[in-house]
């Protein structure tokens, strides 16, 4: 069972080294972002997708950072670590995408309170970003890899 | 029973261990939060039914020890031999027995009636240890009782065993052996004590007074020093103390190893490992989250998600006691036509403005408090402070003081409430004195505004440079208060990481409670009269009642006046600008707000910004001075009324007072060294 475990993982890896690269890359241009609109530079690059904004940057460049840095870790063959990178950059991710959900809740019933109209936009703007998209990706990952985790370290 | 009417109990254990829930478990939840007396450590007092008859629980600070060196732990022991309570309920770490296990026997030494309750006993099991609480109990002469605080396992055992403790009184004070010569020692100051000062044994086991007096402890010698023959005791015990360290060194270091030594001797035994070494979940996690590298990115976008739970995630809810007040409220008492003019506007610009701002503070705090709760619960906080206490240190700040200020970005109200979780009181003080340093979410759009207005291409940096200041700032007032102003005791940097746990909803639910509760009642008072009193100013004036329409008459506009043709003067701002920072002390936000006022333009930034450039309100150099000045001034009345909460009225007027003066000379800084590089 062990084994089997960790040859899936081994399997898994390249994916989670390829999401690690694609957060990094969100992570980049939101700063970019960031600071074209700090010095209204002119257009953002898919501002809607990846906001200028430095604390989401910061959120994905460290998610990012973990897990590739549990690529790191495989290739020595450290499965614990690389299972607790990738885990706790995925439990980030998760928690970002959960904020983000709860955010546009709050926004549509801001909307009901205040009286304004609850168009598509609200929606678009809230869950068509790639924290939440990148957030549902990696989820089934963080399940597997959770469980798998808690095997290793009981065992 | 001890005879006395009232059951006195106490809880006493290291910080992390689970005594909040235990105190919970036992009290059903219920407690009065007051502060001890002379400090603003906290004190939470809980019922507990104990043979038809009703005791009180009374929870102790988080201590390590029992030594003079912190606020808490003399308050913890000062309690036991002052109040002296009927039972003493020492919560033992299962996962950490040897730090718990110093404490117990330092509880015992000092005479009291102990309960040892060995808590997280599921804990040490998963990490593969298995702890013997019958010998353990038998070592230490004391009932041991195995708790799972998080599910309530073992509680009605350790209700018994409280009972049974009722009856029983006179520990075992002989609980650690100091060798030979020392033994020795004790003995015949123990006499000497006994002989000279016997008004004191009879509040203090007098072997308990002699280990302290030649341990050199501070608060004992000064007590013992006090009494008509006490100075002959004191005497005794120092050339008896210089004649023991001649043998075996530092006599105060000596006792504190052969105590670890007692300790480490009943660990070993005790403590049976029943599973082969392997890494625990917890060490898994921290070797990422506590990381050097990796742990502070971590550390910050966990509190940045936090950030976001609070503020964007309570909007419906501060919106909806917005409308409520400040909307249907305050067109209620404007169309009651029948009031006068003055009565109106003071009730619904003054009072119901008052309780509105009170109010919208609430869903935010509360959503913080909760989201806080949870990193609270699970482990996570005590590891942010443990990144950064090797920076902070060398501020002489312990590392939790970073949990002040990150939250103090979004808003310095939890911020400061959030310096609760510091448990000495120096350290706490000075955290709760620098948060306001922290550049909030309401100064942004001042930034904003006057770098628009004036400062161009230089915007962004000059907004970025405010936040960097803010920090530094903090860090060098926070040198200058503990070198300064608390100099006195402090619990170091001694740090308890404690196990990764589940949180607990109940524990969570009250502690949340408890703190936002809290900031309604002591908060909310005086961010209502601060509301009331900038409302008067702004629409009175020598001549009377002016109405919302003629600020520039009105006292506050006198003031601004004022202000700008005399102290301001060097700085280079208008009136306008004077008023501004005045009706700033309601909120930071409001600074722009007053500006399109002032200026006749609404509030909308990007015409605000428009209007200030227009009438060359300011230049490069007095524009970026200003956004300094609104960074430090003053501490808005909210953050006012949470530091009078948490430290009392003081140190409120020292915040104001101290933030205003290093505004002002951080602002004539920027104005004089720019004029001297020649920058205008």
């Amino acid at each position: 069972m062990a084994q089997l475990n960790i040859k899936n993982i081994k399997a898994l890896s390249p994916a989670i080294l390829i999401l690690g690269i694609i957060y990094l890359v969100i992570g980049i241009i939101s700063i970019i972002n960031w600071c074209i609109a700090l010095a209204n530079l002119g257009k953002q690059f898919y501002p809607n997708l990846i906001p200028g904004d430095l604390g989401f940057a910061l959120v994905t460049l460290t998610v990012g950072a973990s897990l590739t840095t549990s690529t790191y870790f495989i290739m020595r063959e450290n499965i614990v670590m690389h299972l607790v990178s990738a885990t706790c950059g995925a439990w980030l991710a998760v928690g970002a995408l959960l904020i983000q959900i709860m955010v546009a809740a709050a926004t549509i019933l801001d909307a009901i309170i205040v009286g304004d109209s609850i168009d598509y936009s609200i929606i678009s703007e809230n869950l068509l970003r790639s924290d939440v998209i990148m957030g549902c990706i990696i989820l089934p990952a963080l399940i597997y890899y959770t469980s798998v985790l808690r095997k290793m370290v009981k065992a | 029973m001890t005879g006395r009417e009232s059951i006195k109990v106490a809880l006493v254990g290291i910080p992390n261990v689970g005594k909040s829930l235990i105190f919970n478990r036992l009290t059903g939840g219920k407690a009065w939060v007051g502060n001890w007396p002379g400090v603003t450590v906290e004190k939470k007092i809980g019922k507990l039914r104990i043979n038809g008859a009703e005791a009180e629980v009374v929870d102790l600070p988080g201590i390590y020890s029992l030594t003079a060196y912190s606020i808490d732990e003399l308050i913890a022991r000062n309690f036991i031999i002052e109040e002296n309570p009927d039972v003493v309920v020492c919560i033992a770490s299962a996962v950490n027995l040897e730090r718990s296990l110093y404490l117990a026997i330092s509880l015992l030494e000092l005479g009291a009636n102990v309960v040892l309750d060995l808590n997280m006993i599921d804990l040490a099991e998963k990490e593969g240890y298995k702890v013997d609480s019958a010998r353990l109990g038998g070592l230490l002469g004391v009932p041991v009782i195995e708790t799972i605080a998080t599910t309530g396992y073992g509680i009605d055992k350790l209700k018994n065993a409280i009972r049974k403790a009722l009856q029983e009184k006179g520990r075992n004070v002989r609980i650690v052996n100091y060798g030979r010569e020392v033994e020795e020692a004790i003995e015949k100051l123990e006499k000497l004590i006994e002989e000279l000062t016997p008004e004191l044994t009879s509040k203090y086991p007098a072997r308990w007074l002699a280990i302290k007096l030649l341990e050199g402890d501070s608060d004992v010698l000064s007590k013992v020093v006090k009494l008509p023959r006490g100075e002959a005791v004191v005497s005794h015990a120092r050339s008896l103390k210089e004649c023991l360290e001649r043998k075996v060194g530092d006599l105060e270091s000596y006792i504190i190893k052969r105590r670890y030594e007692r300790v480490l001797e009943i660990t070993k035994a005790v403590v049976r490992k029943v599973v082969a070494p392997a890494i625990s979940l917890t060490d898994a996690i921290d070797s990422v989250l506590t990381h050097k590298v990796l742990g502070i990115p971590f550390a910050l976008s966990i509190l940045y998600l936090l950030f976001r739970f609070a503020f964007e995630v309570s909007t419906p809810f501060v919106d909806l006691i917005d409308v409520a007040i400040n909307g249907y409220l305050h067109d209620l008492v404007i169309g009651i036509t029948t009031l006068p003019e003055w009565l109106t506007s003071l009730l619904a610009d003054g009072v119901i403005a008052g309780v509105g701002t009170v109010l919208t503070f609430l869903p935010v705090v509360a959503f913080f408090f909760l989201g806080f709760a949870v990193f609270e619960d699970v482990g996570y906080i005590a590891r942010i402070a443990f990144l950064v206490d090797k920076l902070f240190s060398k501020f002489n700040l312990p590392g939790k003081t970073i949990i002040p200020l990150i939250i103090g970005f979004g808003c310095n109200v939890p911020g400061v409430m959030a310096t609760r979780t510091i448990e000495d009181e120096n350290d706490r003080k000075t955290a709760a004195l620098i948060a306001p340093l922290a550049s909030c979410n309401a100064r942004l759009p001042v930034y904003l505004v006057i770098g628009a207005a004036v400062l161009g291409y230089s915007a962004g940096f000059a907004v970025l440079s405010m936040y960097a200041l803010g920090i530094l700032l903090a860090l060098l007032m926070g040198f200058a208060f503990r070198r300064f102003l608390f100099r006195g005791l402090s619990s170091g940097f001694v740090m308890e990481l404690p196990p990764y746990m589940k949180p607990n909803i109940g524990n969570v639910a009250m502690k949340t409670w408890e703190r936002t509760k809290k900031f309604l009642f002591k908060a909310g008072t005086v961010i209502f009269l601060g509301a009331v009193v900038v409302w008067f100013l702004s629409v009175t004036g020598p001549t009377g009642y002016l109405g919302p329409d003629h600020i520039e008459e009105s006292f506050a506009g006198i003031i601004g006046n004022w202000l700008s043709s005399t102290i301001l003067k060097p700085l280079g701002w208008d009136w306008r600008a004077s008023v501004a920072l005045l009706f700033g002390f309601i909120a930071k936000e409001v600074v722009v707000g007053t500006f399109g006022v002032l200026y006749g333009v609404g509030e909308e930034e990007e015409t605000v910004a428009h209007a200030i450039a227009e009438h060359h309100s300011f230049t490069p150099l007095t524009g970026y001075a200003y956004m300094a000045f609104v960074l430090i001034y003053i501490p808005c009345v909210a953050t006012l009324a949470a530091i009078r909460g948490e430290l009392g009225l003081k140190y409120a007027i020292l915040a104001l007072v101290y933030e205003i003066v290093l505004a002002y000379v951080v602002a004539l800084i920027i104005v004089a060294g720019g004029h001297a590089l020649g920058i205008a």
